[in-house]
Parts: C-alpha cells; structure tokens; sequence
C-alpha cells in the first residue's frame, strides 16, 4: 500500500482549476482530467465518477477475441478507460449501458465486492490501484480504471529542461527525440501522437496519454513498427502516463545504470506489441504497473 | 542500437498487473541479448487474463548467456485461457537457466494448463524450485499433479511446500562481453537514440 498524498496547497489548486477538475472534502481530493476534444473518442459504454465527479471515459482498442494464436490480428475490439487521481477514500460510481448480471472487478486482490443497482455499480477506493471491471464476463469491453494517487512536484511548463505537453491533442505520429537530461511532462488531459526515444537520465512522466495511434504499422513483425517509448543510458525514470495503441514494442529500455517505473499503465492490440522490455540494465525497479499487451 | 555489452540484472517488478492477451508470454525471459539476466525478484503481480504462456523462460535464443537467481514470489493467475502454464527451455547457444525460485503461484481460475521443461547439452536447467505451487486451491507437490513434462538436459527439479527450505543462490561470476540483435527489432528508432 502506497502512502496517500497530502491535500495539495490552495495555489496548486487553483493552478490546477485550469487544467483539471478538483475537489475535496474531509476525506479526500480527486483530481479529474477531462478530455480533450479531437482525440481518441470517448465510450458510451460507461460513464463514471469519482466522489460525484464525472471522470471521462475513452474508448481503447484491444485485441478481438482469442481463437487461436494471430500474431498480428487484423481488427481490434473497442473497450474502455478513465483515470483520475485521488487520496483518502473515493467514492467510485459505474454505469453500464449494458444491464448487469454480474460484475467482477480485478486484480481480485483488492476483493473489491461493488454494489450493484439496476446497471450501476459502487464502491470505495482507499488506495490508489489500476482495475479491470467486467461486466457479466466481459474481458473485451471492460472498463480499465485507473485510480492514481495525486501528483506531486509537477514541473513547471517554463522549465527549459521540461518538454511540457498541457492538456489537448499534440502531435502527427513521429517520433519524439529527447536530449540527454531532459523530462518529457505530458499532463492529465493530454494526448500525445507518437513515440519517444530519450538518451540518458531522461525522465517520462505525468497522467496523460501517449498514443501509437497515428503510427503505422507497416508489417507484422520486424521493423513494422516503431517503439512507443525506447529509455537508453543513464538514470531513466517514467512515472504516470497512459500509453496506447503502441505499433509495436511498448516500453524499451535499454544500458541502464537505474531504471525507474512506477504507475504506468498501457493497453495495446497490434502484434509484437510487448509490454515492457528490460533489455539491459544494471539496475531496475519497477511497481505498480499495468500492462494489457499483444505480444 | 549499438550492443551494449551490458547485463540485465538487479531487477525487481513488484505490485503490479499484467494481462496478456494472445501473443507472446506473460512473464518473459527470452530473446537475450546480454551475457545474463541475473538477480531478478517478481514479487506480488497480478495476471488477470493469460491467452499466452503465464512464465517463460527460453535462454538463449540468439545469443549465449544464462538466466539465474530469478524469484517470482506472490504470482496469481486469475483466468487462464491458453494451454501451457511454465516453459523452461533451455535451448540455443550455451545457455544455461538456473537457480530459479517460484514462491506462492497461484492459478485462481481458467484451465489447468500442462508445463514443459526442457533442456539440452548447451543449454541445462537446473535447480529450479516451485514452492507453495497451487491450481485452483489444490497444492502441486510433483510434476506429475502439475502435468510437467520434464525431458533433456534438466536436473533438481522441485516442487515444496512453504515449510522447505529455498536453495542457496549461486554466486554471480564476472560478465564477458556480447552483441546485441535488437536492431532488427526497433524499426525507424535504431541508431538514432540521442546521447
């Protein structure tokens, strides 16, 4: 269990208020990050809040159903995703627009057993976790929930050492490089188009989206794609973000002195699409990860 | 990229959720391109649906090298959909898979799938232990209750309860040098990582 982080001071919140929805009361803060108009389309599957807060759904796509082994499978399924960021106890509100028979929410772990009225479903979080919710056993159109802890020691867009992407759509699907030193900030509320390759001691982090997207995927394997996010050298650290739809391997790291990872979640389709590959390091850690790949 | 010569070691992934979801493995040592993978802890992952293999070990595929001193500790299967819970195949260019502990793996629904360990002259494993091994509630104290096919080149291999006592991990020896197959990989990315 990760320590809860405390209430953000006034100044942040109302820097946030330009960006994010933000709310607390005894118990608890939640951050909402609504969604930027002209990216990935948002899901009438689901609608969701967070302490009466609408946190906003996107559609995600995931491999069609397992018949048999593809290694490049040639359509795609639609599922779900949100993701807000909270400390103290939340209280989370799901509504299908599907009825509900049953609904189990994963990692089993967390023996989150929610309440079910008519095709809502309810229940509390008191740490920060990333879900699965399938509804009457659907692992196709789930909704993935990711319920981060709140922000902390968020760069400043000014930074010269910052590659700051603020909340909207950016970029065309080419690949980003990153110099030596530098952090890529993409924030809550963010969709970034493209791949990042950064040299050494970079850091990739915030709660926003980077999107394989609008990168081809020209052959199944091989060099069909491009790396969604290739680490070489150094201290690398990625922190928080969302990755999608990647054309081919996910997360990339490679001759590293200290590599850290912590909080990221990514949901891919497209063959060769493997989630995190430690090729060589001297030193790792990673935690609290999500990984829903198609290797 | 340029091969780096470099290990892959002291590694630790903890508190996290993997779902793999028909091609590749969930939990994957393969495809080396480093003298070893060395001194890896998993410990308390979530793998909430498996279409593909839950644990593979496969050294070395391209390049020699050996896998050892790996523990998964707190694995969980929650549904597993494909036909082959572990492999261990110890094939390719002398690599050896040793020295692996996995503690508290459980499968909690899906199929019981069989498991394969295999070994050969250049590539042995050896020393593998499953402790507190557990289908659907029920404790695998032997290949046979697991359905493991144990064939080749593989010696001490075994299945405990959380009463026994773990193997002593082996010493780690110096690296050498090797090259580094990734650039077939990496499409437009290869060679033009910046510094």
């Amino acid at each position: 269990m990760r320590k809860n982080v405390s209430l953000p001071s006034a100044a942040l919140a109302l820097y946030l208020s330009f960006f994010a929805v933000f709310t607390s009361h005894a118990n608890a803060s939640v951050v909402t990050y609504p969604a930027p108009s002209g990216g990935i389309p948002l899901s009438n599957d689901f609608t969701v809040t967070a302490d009466g807060l609408r946190v906003d759904v996107y559609q995600v796509k995931v491999p069609p159903q397992y018949v048999g082994y593809d290694p490049c499978p040639s359509s795609y399924e639609i599922a779900s995703m949100a993701y807000f960021d909270f400390s103290g106890t939340v209280d989370v509100q799901i509504t299908s627009a599907i009825p509900i028979s049953n609904v189990v929410v994963r990692p089993l772990r967390y023996n989150i057993q929610p309440n079910i009225s008519g095709n809502t479903i309810s229940f509390s979080l008191s740490q920060p976790g990333n879900l699965s919710i399938e509804i009457n056993g659907d692992d196709r159109h789930n909704l993935h929930l990711f319920a981060n802890p709140i922000e902390v020691n968020k760069p400043s867009p000014s930074d010269p050492n910052v590659i700051y992407y603020g909340p909207g759509v950016h970029g065309d699907g080419s690949s980003i490089g990153v110099q030596a030193g530098k952090t890529v900030y993409i924030a809550g509320g963010a969709i970034v188009y493209g791949s990042v390759y950064a040299g050494n001691n970079t850091t990739i982090r915030g709660r926003g989206i980077i999107s394989g997207g609008k990168t081809p995927k020209r052959t199944c394997i091989g060099d069909g794609g491009t790396v969604l996010i290739a680490l070489k050298g150094g201290t690398l650290n990625l922190e928080g973000i969302i990755a999608l739809d990647t054309s081919s391997w996910t997360f990339l790291v490679s001759d590293a002195d200290n590599f850290t990872m912590d909080n990221v979640k990514s949901i891919g389709w497209r063959g060769n699409g493997d989630g995190l590959a430690i090729i060589s390091a001297t030193q790792a850690t990673v935690k609290n990860i999500f990984v829903r790949f198609y290797g | 990229m340029a091969p780096t010569g470099r290990s892959t070691e002291n590694i630790v992934i903890q508190d996290s959720v993997n779902w793999g979801d028909g091609a590749g493995h969930s939990i994957a040592f393969m495809e080396q391109s480093t003298p070893y993978i060395r001194n890896v802890q998993l410990k308390n992952i979530d793998i909430l649906h498996s279409y593909v293999p839950a644990v593979f070990f496969s050294c070395c595929d391209l390049f020699p090298g050996e896998q050892y001193n790996i523990t998964l500790d707190d694995v969980r299967v929650e549904d597993m959909k494909t036909t082959e819970m572990f492999e261990f195949s110890g094939r390719g260019n002398s690599g050896h898979i040793r020295d692996v502990n996995i503690n508290n793996f459980s499968l909690l629904g899906g199929n019981i799938a069989p498991s394969n360990i295999s070994g050969t002259d250049s590539g042995s494993v050896s020393n593998i232990t499953f402790n507190n091994l557990k289908y659907l509630g029920r404790n695998i104290l032997s290949a046979s209750e697991g359905q493991f096919n144990i064939s080749g080149n593989t010696s001490n291999i075994n299945f405990t309860s959380s009463d026994s006592v773990l193997p002593t991990p082996t010493p780690t020896p110096s690296s050498p040098r090797c090259t580094n197959f990734w650039d077939s990989t990496l499409g437009e990315q290869q060679n033009t990582l910046p510094d």
